[in-house]
Parts: structure tokens; C-alpha cells; sequence
């Protein structure tokens, strides 16, 4: 449909009858045929919305409105009730105890109160305001996970780390002090490499069956080199 | 605005408190409720939700009457009052109703075939459709199309306004009102044309 039919419906739709269109408009609709059908139409359909009867508002709109009236009335007595009550005025104990201590006779307690420090609301909290406004579906799940309890380790779980240390033992208790030891010589042959001058060190070879049976010096230095594997190693025995 | 015959009456509204419906507001309350109870009807499409719209209706207008500043006519305000309270109506009970109209159809199905039966047997007058079932064909039209269409439909050919109390009313321009009409009329034309050529042409 061109655009000059579609503004001369829209025009005529809103005369009250063709004895005041136009006479550009009457020419129109009379060289236009689907103009003239569709106008006809329009007419027919108008006249069929308009015949239509009027209905009588019901009986009980009336008692309907009485009752949201009444409900109406309510509220207000109720609003007036509340604006007539008095305003109580705060107690002169509070005005002496909070808002007027720099008075002589201030009490203690008002000078304690006053000397409270006055927490500033932490910048974050503009940046959360701005995320709960922004998605709060989003931010009310992220608090929903933070508040989930947290669950206790199951029995079983302990029974299976136990059994795992248990295996873990015997081969701890053999190794650690030997990889010590090994160590120690290792770092004690570099360093006789590095320093390259023929020395002769006098070493004492003394056979022992565990890190208990070394001299305090030997055990201390064991310690170190194991980066306190030995002394772990010894506690958990003296746990045990 | 001089030319508004309810000022006064509305004036005398303002000044009291809507307590019960008597006085001033029992006056205003005669004078619109057909208005309001028609285009509430017409909108919703049937009496019970029309009913539901016109008490939502009533309430706003009295809750808030003193809030009306007179920069409009005051019938235009109540017409808006009630065309969105029934737009908002028909809207909340729509699957209500589409639910509703499922059992309804039904019976109107079996209805028709029985009548077919019978017009093969006995020559029956082409115009079958009776003046009634014309106006339910009208109405379940005009309760097709979209709540704009409706709305100015409504208000231009059962409430009878012009096309500048129709602006006035849904607070939209004139050829806005004009584009709508004539969209609604395309709409109508589809719905229509059928059962009115069988109704007028037989």
C-alpha cells in the first residue's frame, strides 16, 4: 500500500462521514478501488463496534466499591491514629550520657561512649553496593556458597591417610638417615675438591645403627644437612 | 479547564476525604461507573474480570483524586485509570482464561456440527448467524487484537471520543491514534469480514 492511501485512510477513518471529505479525498477514493473497498470495510466494521450494546454496570460493583471505600477509611483512621500520637521526647539521662559531654559533670560512661572511634564505612562497600545493584541473582548465589557448612573429613579418610603413613614409616626411618649421611659426605668431598690443595684430614669412621647412637655434634650436623628431616624423623618416634 | 463538566463535582471530592461512597464521590461514581464497567468490558472480554477492573478502577480514582491537577479533562483520566486496569487484568488472568476458554470451546464445537447436521436436512436461511452471535463474533474480534488496538478501538467506537480525546486519554499523539485506528482496522477487516458478509449478504 502507497503512502498517500495510507495517510487518506488514517484522515478519513476520523470525518464523521464522506459530506465532509475533501474533494481531493473524494477523487481519490473514486479512482482508487482497494481505497474505496477498504474504507467501505472500515465503515461496516466501525458500525458493527458501535452497535454493539452498552451494558449496565452490575448491581455488585456497587457493593464492591462500598467495600474498598471502607477499606479506604480504614487506612485513614489508621494514618490519623498514628499522626496524633505524641512524640516522645529523649530523656535528659541521655542527653547528659551521649550527646553533652564536654560538660564538666559528663560521666564516665558518656566520656567512654564518646571516645569510641567512629568507624568510616570501608571504601569496598561502594564497590559490593555497586555489584548487588548490578547483578544482585549473581550476588545473592555468591553469598549463598560463602554461607554452605563446612563439611568434617569422613572417618574413612583418616583410616586411609593412617594406613598410607603406616606403609611410608619403615621406609622413612631407613632412608632419611642414610640420604643424610650421603649428603654429608658429599658436601664435605666438594668441598675438599673446591678448596684444591692436598690436604689430609684425619676422618674416624664410626659404624652406628641409628642416628641416635652419633655424637651430639654429628647428630646436630646431620640435622642440618637433612633440613630437619632427622629431628621430624625423631619426634614422630617419640610420638609414637 | 472550563469546558470539563466534572470539575465541580471533582472540586467537591478534593475537599473531603473518600470515606464512604456517599455524597460527591457516590455523584462521581453514578456518573462514570456504565463508562468505566464498558470499557473494562469490552477490554477484558468478560464480565467477571470487567467486574474485578471497574472496583480497581473506582479505588485508584478515589484513593487518588486529590492528586488530580486538572491539566487534563477529568473523564480522559478516568478512561486511562480504567484502560490500564483492565490491561493489567486481562494480563494477570490470561492463562486463567485461556485455560477456561479451553473447556468453553468445546461444547460450541459440538454446537456447531449439530447445527450443520440439521441445515443439511432442512433448508435453513443463509443468515444463521443470530444479532447475538454477531455481537459475540464483534467482541471476541476486538478481544484478538493487541491491548493498543484494542484501547483505541474501544474508546473511538463504543466510548464515541475523537481522535484528540483519544490522545488525550492514552497520552499519545494524534497520528499515533490514526495509525493505530487504521492498524486496528486492518486487524478487524481480517477478523470480520468474514462474519459479516455471512451475516449482511446471507
Amino acid at each position: 500500500m502507497n503512502t498517500p492511501c495510507l495517510s487518506l485512510r488514517e484522515r478519513l477513518l476520523g470525518l464523521p462521514d464522506e459530506s465532509t471529505w475533501g474533494a481531493g479525498d473524494r477523487q481519490h477514493v473514486e479512482r482508487c478501488r482497494e481505497c474505496r473497498d477498504w474504507l467501505e470495510r472500515a465503515e461496516v466494521a466501525a458500525e458493527a463496534v458501535r452497535s454493539l450494546p452498552r451494558c449496565e454496570a452490575p448491581i455488585a460493583l456497587v457493593a464492591r466499591v462500598e467495600a474498598e471505600m471502607e477499606r479506604m477509611g480504614t487506612e485513614h483512621r489508621l494514618e490519623g491514629a498514628f499522626a496524633e500520637l505524641t512524640r516522645q521526647r529523649a530523656p535528659s539521662l541521655l542527653q547528659d550520657l551521649v550527646f553533652d559531654p564536654a560538660q564538666a559533670d559528663a560521666s564516665p560512661l558518656a566520656r567512654t561512649l564518646m571516645g569510641l572511634h567512629r568507624h568510616r564505612a570501608p571504601a569496598v562497600l561502594e564497590r559490593l553496593v555497586d555489584e548487588e545493584l548490578g547483578e544482585p541473582a549473581a550476588q545473592r548465589a555468591r553469598r549463598f556458597v560463602g554461607d554452605l557448612e563446612r563439611i568434617a573429613v569422613p572417618d574413612e579418610l583418616t583410616g586411609r591417610m593412617r594406613q598410607v603413613e603406616a606403609r611410608e614409616e619403615p621406609r622413612r626411618r631407613i632412608l632419611f638417615p642414610i640420604a643424610a649421611l650421603a649428603a654429608a659426605a658429599a658436601l664435605a668431598l666438594w668441598v675438599g675438591l673446591l678448596r684444591g690443595e692436598p690436604k689430609e684430614y684425619r676422618f674416624e669412621v664410626v659404624r652406628v645403627h641409628s642416628v641416635h647412637e652419633l655424637s651430639p655434634l654429628a647428630r646436630h650436623f646431620a640435622e642440618g644437612l637433612s633440613g630437619g628431616v632427622l629431628a621430624a624423623s625423631r619426634s614422630l618416634e617419640a610420638g609414637r | 479547564m472550563r469546558s470539563d463538566p466534572d470539575v465541580d463535582l471533582v472540586r467537591d471530592c478534593q475537599s473531603g476525604s473518600p470515606r464512604n461512597l456517599s455524597g460527591p464521590f457516590r455523584e462521581l461514581y453514578d456518573r462514570f461507573r456504565d463508562r468505566v464497567y464498558n470499557v473494562c468490558f469490552r477490554i477484558t472480554g468478560n464480565p467477571s474480570d470487567a467486574l474485578d477492573a471497574s472496583q480497581e478502577t473506582f479505588g485508584i480514582l478515589f484513593r487518588k483524586i486529590s492528586e488530580f491537577r486538572f491539566q487534563s479533562k477529568f473523564s480522559s483520566w478516568v478512561y486511562r485509570i480504567a484502560v490500564n486496569a483492565s490491561i493489567d487484568l486481562k494480563r494477570r488472568s490470561s492463562s486463567r482464561r485461556l485455560a477456561s476458554l479451553d473447556v468453553l470451546d468445546e461444547p460450541r464445537a459440538g454446537g456447531s456440527s449439530r447445527a450443520e447436521a440439521q441445515d443439511d436436512g432442512v433448508e435453513m436461511p443463509l443468515a444463521s448467524v443470530t444479532r447475538a452471535e454477531l455481537e459475540q463474533e464483534v467482541q471476541r474480534a476486538i478481544s484478538r487484537l493487541s491491548p493498543k488496538l484494542q484501547t483505541v478501538i474501544v474508546l473511538r467506537y463504543i466510548e464515541s471520543q475523537s481522535y484528540e480525546e483519544v490522545s488525550q486519554t492514552l497520552g499519545i499523539s494524534i497520528g499515533t491514534v490514526k495509525s493505530r485506528l487504521a492498524r486496528a482496522h486492518d486487524a478487524l477487516d481480517r477478523e470480520l469480514t468474514p462474519v459479516l458478509d455471512r451475516h449482511y449478504l446471507g
